[in-house]
């Protein structure tokens, strides 16, 4: 069963892409249980969300991967979050 | 607005909803990997090295000073130690002087006092000195001045006669 956009928490949404990671990228980043060890794999993996982003993005907007463009006021936001330091 | 992370996280939701969402991100990862790993976890994981080398050469340090730190704790009283105090040497023990002062010992001719005397004894014009002018010299260099001062009086009133 597909979740809906609305009903998709930020947990889901990490949950739906680490499925689609290959093997190299889950042996190298497991799942730690120390602090240390965790918050470095969040930092990688939020690294690399961006780099999907991005690619993804660029394969929308040069019209390859046949996908359409998220909704203008999403991309305005997000234009939004990273120009505004918090 | 949302943290950076949500609305990038809401960014791949809207990719998550096509058709071939799995196609899609499965290829994104693909073409991200290579810089993924050798520009961000490469860098990443030397840094955290370098972290725990550190943290290695901190505990080194420690050690090093760590003599320092118990024999202050167990005779507190070398902290108020004055010039006069015998304790205020303890305080004050370095090891470069000290072992300085036991090579001089272990090898007279590497010396510093040794230099002097052979390089005196070259000009040739310099009384030959005993060990204790020499000590004497070391110790206060006005003294030494007065003693060659004397014997080149004694030399000159030899010569006079």
């Amino acid at each position: 069963v597909h979740l809906t956009q609305s009903a998709r928490s930020t947990k889901d949404i990490k949950r739906l892409v680490n499925q689609l990671l290959d093997q190299g990228i889950s042996k190298l980043l497991p799942s730690a249980t120390d602090r240390l060890g965790s918050k470095l794999r969040e930092d990688l993996m939020g690294e690399l969300y961006q780099l999907i982003e991005f690619v993804l993005l660029n394969n929308a907007t040069q019209g390859r991967s046949g996908s359409a463009l998220p909704p203008k006021h999403l991309l305005q936001e997000r234009l939004a979050s990273l120009t505004n330091a918090q | 607005v949302g943290s950076p992370n949500v609305t990038n996280l809401r960014v791949l939701d809207t990719f998550l909803n096509e058709r071939n969402s799995s196609d899609l991100v499965k290829d994104a990862i693909k073409l991200a990997k290579p810089y993924f790993f050798l520009n961000i976890v490469g860098p990443r994981i030397e840094a955290e090295a370098r972290k725990v080398f550190d943290a290695f050469r901190a505990e080194s340090t420690g050690n090093e000073v760590l003599h320092y730190y118990f024999m202050f704790r167990d005779y507190p009283e070398l902290l108020r130690a004055e010039p006069t105090n015998p304790l205020y040497l303890l305080k004050n023990f370095s090891e470069d002087r000290e072992r300085e002062k036991y090579l001089d010992i272990a090898f007279p001719s590497m010396s510093i006092k040794y230099a002097i005397k052979s390089f005196t004894s070259l000009m040739g014009q310099a009384p030959t000195l005993s060990a204790a002018d020499l000590e004497a010299y070391t110790k206060n260099e006005y003294e030494f001045l007065e003693k060659l001062k004397a014997v080149q009086r004694v030399k000159e009133e030899a010569f006079d006669k």
